[in-house]
C-alpha cells in the first residue's frame, strides 16, 4: 500500500515536469498502463494540481518559479509593440527576450519580463516613480531603460537597450586582459554609476551580468544595465516579514552591501553602490567575490546576512595566495602567479578594502572618488586608500569575534569581552602599582597575547574552518603556562578567565580545573593580594555549587574566602555577603551531614542574622528580637557557638509562638507573627534566598521533630509567600514548598487542598525543570496518589500512563492529540 | 526571554526533555498573543497565525544569541505544531463541527493560515492528520509553511531538506490535500468520522 503510494507521488511529480498535458499523459500511459489504481491516483493528483491555484500558499510566493509557475511567455508572443525574438538570458529576477519593437520606431531591444513573485502594480509604481530620473540618464557607459508595462499573464516587463556584450568579468577574462586593462575598463564604469549618482538614481544591484562588456569600433565599452530596475523590483525586507523574504534576494548576494542585508533598509544610498563596485573589482582582480558564492548560498538565509553584515573579507591578495586556481586565474590575467599576487598587494588590496568597509563613513564618497584613486594607482601617484591603522585593526578584531566567527556562539561575546576586560581591569589595577614600569609591559604582553589568541580565530587563517570558542579557549590555555611561564599575575588573570569562560560553555570540569589553577598560583606566588586569592576561592566554590558531589571541597574554598574578606572588608561589604550567602547556601545543602536540622537552620540563618540593623531589629517580635541581638553580641566576640544556640533558643521561642497560635485556631495570626519575624531579613541585600530556603529547611526539622502539622503548614505556607517576594512566581525551591505542603495536606486527609497545591507544583516543574527531572517524576507521583486516594483512579491512571512515554520521544508524540491536554 | 533561547542550546546540546518545554512554552507564548488579539478582533475574524508565530519568536528567542538556523528550525517547528493546536482549538470552540458537514467550501479561500475561516481550518486538520499517516514529511512541510509561515527555503533547512525535495513534497501535499477537501466538500461527509 504504502508502496504504490510513494510510487504515485513520484509518478505525479515526474509528470509534472513534462511542459505538455500529452506528454504527462503519454507517460502516465507508460508507468501504469497495467495499474489502474496507480492511475487514477495520479490522474487526480494531476488534475488537482492543474487547479490548485493560490491553495495553501501564505502570501506572496518567494518567486523562485515553483514548478507550478513558469513563465509562459515564449519567442514569437507579442507584448504590447514588441514581438520577443529569442531568450537571451535568464536570472534570478527574470528572463530577458531579445525583442523586436514596431511602434513607434522599429528596432531591436532587450525586454526583461520578472519573474512571478512581485506585485506586479508594485513594481509598475516603483518605476514610474523613478521613471523621469531614468529618462535624464545619458551616458554612453550605461544602457538606457525605454519602457516598462505589464505583459498579459501580468507580470511586470522592462524594455531596454539592447547591449550586446557578455559580462565583465567573463569578458576580461576571455581576453585574458591584464590588470591594467580590467582597471581601465572599471574606472569607466565607476564614471557610468557616477552619473547615474548625479541624476539621483541609485543602481542598487551592479554585478559582472548588470555591467556587460561590448565591442564598438574594436574598443571595449563597458555599458551598465538596468538602472531604475533594482529600484522598482528589489522589495525592502521590511516590506514583508523578514521571514517570508527570501528568493528575490537571492540573486546577487555577493554583491549586496551590509546595508542592504539589514531588514530595516530604508536608508541606502550611492555608497551601497561603491560597495558594490568593490566587489566587482575584487573579482576582476582575484577571480572570486569577497565572500564566495558557494559559501553564502550555503548557509541559511539569516546566516547569509550575518556573513556580509558582520565578516571581514580577506584582502584579494590573500584570497589569491589561498586559492588552488591561481595559475589560471594569473593566465586569465596574463601574468604569472608570483607576479599577480604581488601587483595586487598594497595599493589594490587597500583600494578594494576601502570600497568594502562595512561603515559605509569609511568607503569611498563618491564613484568618482573610487575611479580617481584607481587613476593615482595607475599613474604611480599615492592613492587615498592606506593600510588600516594599527588600532582600528584591533577593533574590528573585537567586532569581528563579537558574533558569528567563532561558530556563531554568543559564548565568543562572553570570551572576547571577558578577556578584553581582564586585560583593561589587569592594566587598571597596574596603574596604581608601586612599580609602574614593568607592570605596564606586561599588560603590554597580556594585550599582545590577547591580540594573537583573536587573531588565531580568524577565519582566513584556519582557512575558514569552524573554530570553536572551547577550540580558541583550548588553546589559549595551552599556551598561557608557556608564554608567561615567570609571570604568575598574569597567568592567574588569564586562568581566571579562561576559567569563566568554559563556565559559560558549561565546561564545568573544564572550568574548575583553570580556577583551581588560578588558585593555586595566587597561594603560591601572589600572597600580598590575598582579596584577589579570595576573589578566586569564591569564583571556584560557586562553580561547584552545581555539583553536590563537591560540596565539601566547594564550602571550605568558601569559608576560606570569607574568612579573607571578613579580615579585611567592613560587614556591609558586597563580596563578603554575597560569600557569605554561599558559604550558608552550601551548608544548607549538606542537612544530612551529622547535625541536626535545626543546626543547619540556624546556620544558615546566622549570616543574615548578623547583616540586621538595629533599626530593623526593633521591628521583630520581641523574644526572637532579644535572640537576634544576643547572637550579634556573641558572635561579635568570637563565639560563634553561642551566637547559633542564642538563634536556636530564640528560634524555639518562636515556634512556641506560632504553635500556640495554631493550637487555639488562630492559624493567620502564626503566620502574621512569623512573616514579622523574616520580613526584615528580605531587604538585606545578596542573602534574601536564603529566607524562604531556611523556612523550608525549618520545616524538615520540625517534621523529624514530629511537630503538629498545622505549625508546619503555617511555616511551609510562609515559605511560599517569602518564595514569591524573593523569586517571582516560579522558582525551584517554591515548587519544593509546594510540593511539601500537598504531601502534608494530603497525610492529613485535606485531599482537594492537597490535589491544587500538587498540580501547581507539578506545572512548575515541568516548566523550569522540565519531564525527566526527578523532582517532577516526584511532583507527578505525588498527584497520582492523591488522586488515587480521593477516588479519581482513571485521572490517575491518565498520568500514571503519561510517565511511561519515554522523555525523548517528546517532540514526536505532541503532534498527536494524546498530549493536547497537556499542554494547559 | 531567555528561557527559549537556553533551551534551543539544550536541543543543540542533544537535551531530550528539551523539546518538550519548548513546545510548552512556545504554545503558552502563542495563546496568550493569540488572546490578546482576539480581544482587539471582530468576531468571526481569524488569527494572523505567521504574524503570531513570528511576534512569538522575536518575543521568546533572543535573536543575538540564536544565530543558527538549526535552532530556529527546533523553533518554528515547535511553533507551527502549537499554532496549528490554537487554531484548531479556536475553530473547534467556535463552530460545531456539524457546521462544516455539507459545507460548499471554495478552495481558494484557503490561501493562508491568516485568512482561513474557522470551518476550513478544521477541514484542512483532517486532512493533514490523514496525509500525516501517508507521508509524514510532506505534511510537515504543510505545517510549516502554513501554520508557521516560513518560506520554502526555510523549511527546507528547518527540516534539513534539500530545497528540491522540499519543493516537491510540497507540491504533493498541495495537489493530494486539494483533492481530500474537495472530496470532502463535494461528498457533503467526510469518509472517517
Amino acid at each position: 500500500m504504502s508502496d504504490s503510494k510513494d510510487q504515485a507521488q513520484s509518478l505525479f511529480l515526474n509528470a509534472l515536469e513534462l511542459s505538455t498535458e500529452s506528454a504527462r499523459a503519454a507517460y502516465v500511459e507508460a508507468q501504469c498502463g497495467e495499474d489502474p489504481e496507480l492511475r487514477k491516483e495520479v490522474e487526480q493528483l494531476l488534475d488537482h494540481a492543474r487547479r490548485l491555484g493560490p491553495f495553501l500558499e501564505p502570501g506572496e510566493e518567494e518567486g523562485d518559479g515553483t514548478i507550478a509557475h513558469p513563465i509562459s511567455e515564449r519567442p514569437g508572443t507579442v507584448i504590447g509593440p514588441y514581438k520577443l525574438l529569442q531568450q537571451i538570458g535568464e536570472g534570478g529576477m527574470g528572463v530577458v527576450f531579445m525583442a523586436e519593437q514596431s511602434q513607434p520606431l522599429r528596432r531591436t531591444v532587450a525586454l526583461k519580463i520578472i519573474k512571478p513573485g512581485m506585485d506586479t502594480r508594485q513594481v509598475i509604481a516603483r518605476f514610474e516613480a523613478e521613471r523621469q530620473a531614468v529618462a535624464m540618464m545619458d551616458h554612453p557607459n550605461i544602457a538606457k531603460v525605454l519602457d516598462a508595462g505589464t505583459t498579459d499573464s501580468g507580470r511586470p516587463y522592462f524594455v531596454m537597450e539592447l547591449v550586446k556584450g557578455v559580462p565583465i568579468t567573463k569578458y576580461c577574462d576571455e581576453k585574458l586582459l591584464p590588470l591594467r586593462a580590467r582597471l581601465e575598463l572599471f574606472t569607466q564604469v565607476c564614471q557610468a554609476v557616477q552619473h547615474a549618482h548625479q541624476k539621483g538614481i541609485i543602481h542598487r544591484d551592479i554585478k559582472p551580468n548588470n555591467v556587460l562588456v561590448a565591442e564598438y569600433d574594436n574598443r571595449a565599452v563597458p555599458k551598465v544595465i538596468d538602472f531604475g530596475v533594482a529600484k522598482a523590483t528589489a522589495q525592502r525586507l521590511t516590506e514583508r516579514t523578514m521571514f517570508t523574504e527570501f528568493g528575490q534576494v537571492l540573486g546577487t548576494m555577493e554583491y549586496m552591501s551590509p546595508e542592504q542585508s539589514k531588514f530595516n533598509q530604508l536608508d541606502i544610498d550611492t555608497r551601497s553602490d561603491i560597495y558594490s563596485l568593490g566587489v566587482l573589482l575584487y573579482e576582476l582582480l582575484a577571480g572570486s567575490t569577497p565572500f564566495e558564492g558557494k559559501r553564502l548560498h550555503a548557509a541559511a538565509f539569516d546566516e547569509m546576512l550575518r556573513i556580509i553584515r558582520e565578516e571581514e573579507p580577506p584582502k584579494p591578495s590573500t584570497r589569491l595566495s589561498s586559492i588552488d586556481t591561481l595559475p589560471s586565474v594569473a593566465v586569465n590575467r596574463h601574468t604569472e602567479p608570483g607576479r599577480l599576487s604581488k601587483d595586487v598587494r598594497g595599493e589594490l588590496d587597500w583600494m578594494v578594502m576601502k570600497a568594502l568597509e562595512k561603515d559605509r563613513n569609511r568607503r569611498y564618497e563618491s564613484a568618482s572618488g573610487f575611479a580617481a584613486d584607481i587613476e593615482r594607482h595607475l599613474h604611480d601617484e599615492p592613492v587615498e586608500a592606506g593600510p588600516q591603522a594599527y588600532a582600528y585593526r584591533l577593533k574590528k578584531y573585537v567586532r569581528r569575534n563579537k558574533v558569528g566567527v567563532l561558530a556563531g556562539s554568543a559564548i565568543a561575546l562572553a570570551l572576547a569581552v571577558g578577556l578584553i576586560l581582564a586585560s583593561i581591569g589587569f592594566i587598571q589595577a597596574r596603574q596604581q602599582a608601586i612599580i609602574a614600569r614593568t607592570q605596564a609591559a606586561r599588560a603590554v604582553q597580556m594585550q599582545q597575547f590577547l591580540e594573537e589568541m583573536l587573531s588565531s580565530i580568524d577565519p582566513n587563517t584556519d582557512k575558514g574552518a569552524a573554530v570553536t570558542v572551547q577550540q580558541v579557549l583550548d588553546r589559549a590555555a595551552e599556551k598561557v603556562d608557556t608564554d608567561f611561564a615567570h609571570q604568575p599575575e598574569i597567568r592567574a588573570a588569564l586562568h581566571e578567565t579562561i576559567g569563566r569562560s568554559y563556565f559559560g560553555l558549561r565546561l564545568y570540569e573544564s572550568s574548575a580545573k583553570h580556577l583551581q589553577l588560578a588558585v593555586d598560583l595566587r597561594r603560591r606566588y601572589l600572597t600580598e593580594e590575598p582579596l584577589e586569592l579570595a576573589g578566586a576561592l569564591y569564583l571556584l566554590a560557586d562553580r561547584f555549587t552545581s555539583d553536590l558531589s563537591q560540596r565539601e571541597k566547594a564550602l571550605s574554598h568558601c569559608r576560606e574566602a570569607v574568612a579573607i574578606f571578613a579580615a579585611r572588608l567592613p560587614e556591609n561589604d558586597a563580596r563578603l555577603a554575597e560569600a557569605r550567602s554561599l558559604e550558608a547556601m552550601l551548608s544548607a545543602q549538606g542537612a544530612t551531614a551529622g547535625r541536626t536540622n535545626l543546626d543547619v537552620f540556624v546556620a544558615t540563618l546566622l549570616p543574615i542574622t548578623l547583616t540586621l540593623t538595629d533599626d530593623q531589629l526593633t521591628r521583630l517580635p520581641a523574644n526572637w528580637a532579644r535572640a537576634v541581638a544576643e547572637a550579634k553580641r556573641l558572635h561579635g566576640e568570637g563565639d560563634a557557638v553561642g551566637a547559633r544556640a542564642a538563634l536556636k533558643r530564640g528560634h524555639i521561642a518562636t515556634i512556641a509562638t506560632i504553635r500556640e497560635l495554631c493550637s487555639t485556631g488562630q492559624p493567620d495570626a502564626a503566620r502574621q507573627y512569623l512573616r514579622q519575624t523574616y520580613t526584615p531579613y528580605l531587604e538585606a541585600p545578596f542573602v534574601r534566598p536564603l529566607v524562604p530556603l531556611g523556612l523550608i529547611g525549618a520545616t524538615h526539622a520540625m517534621k523529624s521533630e514530629g511537630e503538629d502539622p498545622l505549625v508546619i503548614e503555617a511555616v511551609l505556607r510562609e515559605a511560599v509567600v517569602a518564595g514569591h517576594t524573593v523569586w517571582g512566581p516560579e522558582h525551584p525551591y517554591i515548587a519544593w514548598a509546594l510540593s511539601d505542603l500537598a504531601m502534608l495536606l494530603r497525610d492529613q486527609g485535606r485531599l482537594d487542598e492537597a490535589e491544587t497545591l500538587a498540580r501547581e507544583a507539578l506545572v512548575m516543574r515541568r516548566k523550569i525543570l522540565g519531564n525527566a527531572n526527578p523532582d517532577t517524576v516526584e511532583s507527578l507521583k505525588g498527584l497520582i496518589d492523591v488522586l488515587q486516594r480521593a477516588g479519581k483512579s482513571a485521572e490517575a491512571d491518565n498520568f500514571r500512563r503519561e510517565m511511561a512515554i519515554p522523555a525523548d520521544d517528546a517532540l514526536r508524540n505532541t503532534s498527536g492529540k494524546q498530549k493536547q491536554g497537556r499542554a494547559e | 526571554m531567555t528561557d527559549v533561547t537556553q533551551i534551543l542550546s539544550q536541543i543543540e546540546s542533544g537535551d531530550p526533555t528539551a523539546a518538550e518545554q519548548l513546545l510548552l512554552l512556545v504554545y503558552d507564548e502563542l495563546r496568550k498573543l493569540a488572546a490578546a488579539k482576539l480581544v482587539q478582533e471582530k468576531p468571526g475574524q481569524t488569527l494572523q497565525a505567521t504574524a503570531l508565530v513570528h511576534e512569538a519568536y522575536l518575543r521568546l528567542v533572543d535573536v543575538e544569541k540564536v544565530q543558527h538556523w538549526d535552532s530556529r528550525g527546533h523553533f518554528f517547528a515547535a511553533a507551527a505544531e502549537a499554532m496549528r493546536r490554537i487554531l484548531v482549538e479556536q475553530a473547534r470552540k467556535r463552530c460545531r463541527r456539524e457546521d462544516v458537514r455539507g459545507l460548499q467550501v471554495s478552495l481558494d479561500g484557503l490561501a493562508s493560515a491568516a485568512s482561513c475561516p474557522n470551518e476550513y481550518v478544521l477541514l484542512l486538520n483532517d486532512g493533514l492528520e490523514k496525509l500525516e499517516t501517508r507521508n509524514a514529511e510532506a505534511a510537515a512541510i504543510v505545517k510549516l509553511r502554513f501554520f508557521g509561515g516560513l518560506t520554502m527555503r526555510q523549511t527546507a533547512d528547518a527540516l534539513r531538506l534539500p530545497l528540491r525535495t522540499a519543493e516537491r513534497n510540497w507540491t504533493y501535499a498541495r495537489a493530494w490535500l486539494h483533492r481530500e477537501l474537495e472530496h470532502f466538500s463535494a461528498d457533503g461527509h467526510t469518509d472517517d468520522t
